[in-house]
């Protein structure tokens, strides 16, 4: 059977399985048996294990389960609550504070895990009921929440990035050092327009009463609770980037700097340790084997030459260089309003990379493109997964609708940025 | 690159009994405790025999992460405070991580989490449903048979040899590992299957997105 038919049929395959709810490494798995059996009759089935072993001898991939692992402890410890009472000391009488603080405490959780889920639910169980106590307008406080928990999958470490350079085979390194300005661009915007929002009708975010006044003492005496999680980020982020250790074992000692941080505080007990790991290891087995059942298809759809007959057909639309990139990223934004980010990288990369790095662009770059439109993906209805997240915690009242239509401005902040990516590239080269 | 130490021989053999120990002594007696536990499942009294397999792997294999982080902790301390790098740790990372890669697709399997879109199986009547269980069986057992039987000889023949890494410690992870793709990936699919007999009385659920990740 030629490559063209059997494209068309594996694009067919993979809509019609997914639509009938077949787990979608499986599925994937599945086509990329039927590919190669097409192709090359069963010999060809040689190709699926081999990619599967492959992979799981692939040190880099351990991080994965290491962050996730890092993250469901941080969620069962108090260590996040406390930041959030020390920042609030800090910032609870300027106009929009506790969105300010919202913010703040997501880009910092952000930069110490590379998952979203958990700090939605997180923010939405700790600032959600106070701002919404304070009168705060309700789209503000739910977009704030939601849109900045989902950094963390854009400031790094992020598992987003991690999948895409295992995948891409780019350097995991030079796309964490590419990430940390556009990740700070996005959380540093929505900071801003939750400033500029709140100045313009301080209705939107009523101050506290003014009770007590908040002396320097106060602030001062509010300092420590913020060290853990700083400390934390140091740990992560310092070895990674001060070239201590690599990302791997950065994981590893995140993992023990909060583990001690839980000890210290008398939190630990054995119930916490295992539902951490339990939840661990259900994330990290639903997401490598995405990865898995993907792999074998990628594998397969390329040795049937998949790949360079679909980079013939775009390159051969004569498009210009950059209409190419954006029809990608329209594609992006589609799929990800229906798919899961680890499909989409596992999916598209292996046709879209070889097409980019054709057309002489770098791969990092695009890489961090593709990060900024999952940011939106998490939002974006009907399916932006941060919405679910929230409301499995919001107040009864508060309907998928009312959260979906304060994504908006969010949304916008976050195309603003992906135009911004697309403009000005040397963004991410700051730090190279 | 310092030689292997008598003493990194004997913490490795250490390790390896210590998870023999713990399978053979202990963790049966938490089984049915840790069965229930792990299902999540107030009826954990009907879990099949397959179910049960699975989640006594999940209940051993999740503890491999946190030897995971054990031993690269061990590894940073000794290369920084003592000048020391060991041998064996990243290989042994390696290897663990493998496993819990491999296992955790099971229990995943076994938990009815791997990832998928039910938008239209939610909308659809149990009838039809039940149809498209049966698709999404096949389409497992198929890939599963697939692998298997396109891989068997390659990882038998790793197996034969006892391939080793070929670094100093030369831990046998091709050996080992290239079997271990085949029998997890037959184990999902019989957790396929058993979850299809399952759950075809079961009554419609729809699908909350939270569940997933």
């Amino acid at each position: 059977m030629d490559i063209g038919t059997l494209s068309l049929l594996l694009l067919v395959g993979i809509l019609l399985l997914l639509a009938i709810g077949v787990p979608l490494g499986l599925a994937s798995g599945f086509l990329g048996a039927v590919v190669v059996y097409m192709k090359f009759g069963e010999r060809g089935f040689y190709i699926l294990g081999q990619r599967m072993y492959d992979l799981t001898t692939e040190y880099v991939l351990i991080s994965v389960p290491l962050f996730i692992f890092m993250a469901a402890l941080l969620e069962r410890s108090g260590i996040a609550k406390d930041m959030y009472d020390g920042l609030n000391i800090w910032l609870s009488r300027t106009r929009g504070g506790i969105a300010i603080v919202t913010a703040v405490m997501a880009i910092v959780m952000a930069a110490m895990s590379g998952i979203i889920g958990g700090e939605v639910v997180l923010l939405g169980l700790i600032a959600l009921p106070q701002m919404l106590r304070l009168k705060y307008d309700q789209n503000l406080a739910i977009g704030t929440i939601c849109a900045s928990g989902s950094l963390g999958t854009m400031i790094p470490p992020s598992i987003v990035l991690i999948i895409y350079g295992l995948v891409t085979e780019t350097s995991i390194h030079a796309l964490f050092k590419a990430a940390i300005m556009p990740g700070l661009i996005l959380g540093g915007l929505y900071i801003l327009y939750i400033i500029v929002r709140t100045r313009l009708n301080p209705l939107l975010a009523p101050l506290p009463e003014q009770n007590e006044e908040v002396t320097l003492m106060d602030k001062l005496r509010a300092l420590p609770k913020l060290l853990p999680p700083v400390a934390l980020v140091v740990i992560v982020l310092g070895s990674i980037y001060g070239g201590i250790t690599g990302i791997t074992e950065a994981a590893g000692m995140g993992v023990v700097g909060v583990l001690l941080m839980i000890v210290l505080r008398r939190e630990f007990s054995w119930n916490l340790f295992i539902e951490a790991l339990q939840r661990t290891f259900r994330s990290s087995g639903t997401i490598l084997w995405v990865t898995f059942g993907a792999t074998a298809l990628a594998g397969a759809y390329s040795i049937a030459g998949g790949p360079s007959y679909v980079a013939g057909l775009i390159v051969g639309a004569d498009l210009p260089p950059m209409g190419i990139i954006l029809m990608m990223m329209a594609l992006f934004l589609i799929m990800g309003a229906f798919m899961d980010w680890v499909g989409i990288v596992l999916l598209a990369m292996p046709v879209f990379l070889p097409i980019v790095k054709q057309l002489g662009y770098d791969p990092v770059w695009f890489g961090i493109l593709f990060c900024v439109n999952m940011q939106v993906s998490f939002l974006s209805p009907p399916f932006g997964p941060a919405a679910f997240y929230l409301k499995s915690v919001a107040p009864p009242h508060i309907s998928l609708t009312d959260i979906f239509k304060s994504f908006l401005p969010f949304i916008g902040i976050q195309l603003f940025v992906l135009v911004l990516m697309l403009m000005f590239p040397m963004l991410t080269h700051v730090f190279l | 690159m310092p030689p292997l130490t008598p003493k990194d021989y004997m913490i490795v053999a250490a390790l390896a009994v210590g998870v023999i120990l713990f399978m053979v002594f202990i963790s049966p007696r938490l089984i049915h405790g840790m069965a229930t536990k792990m299902s999540h499942d107030p009826e954990a009294d009907q879990l099949s025999i397959f179910d049960r397999i699975s989640l006594y792997i999940a209940s051993v294999t999740m503890c491999l992460i946190a030897v995971i982080v054990a031993i690269m902790f061990f590894e940073i301390v000794s290369r920084y405070l003592f000048q020391r790098p060991t041998l064996w740790v990243n290989e042994l990372s390696l290897w663990l991580g493998g496993m819990v890669y491999l296992f955790g697709g099971l229990y995943a399997m076994q938990q009815r989490c791997h990832i998928r879109i039910t938008v239209v199986y939610d909308a659809v009547p149990r009838a039809v449903q039940r149809l498209f269980d049966i698709i999404s069986t096949l389409c497992v057992v198929a890939f599963a048979g697939a692998v298997v039987y396109g891989y068997w000889g390659q990882a038998m023949k790793r197996f034969m040899r006892w391939e080793g890494m070929g670094t100093e410690w030369n831990p046998p992870i091709p050996a080992t590992m290239g079997p271990l793709v085949l029998i997890v990936t037959a184990l999902i699919a019989l957790q396929a299957v058993n979850n299809l007999f399952a759950d075809w009385h079961k009554d419609k659920i729809l699908h909350d997105p939270t569940d997933e990740i």
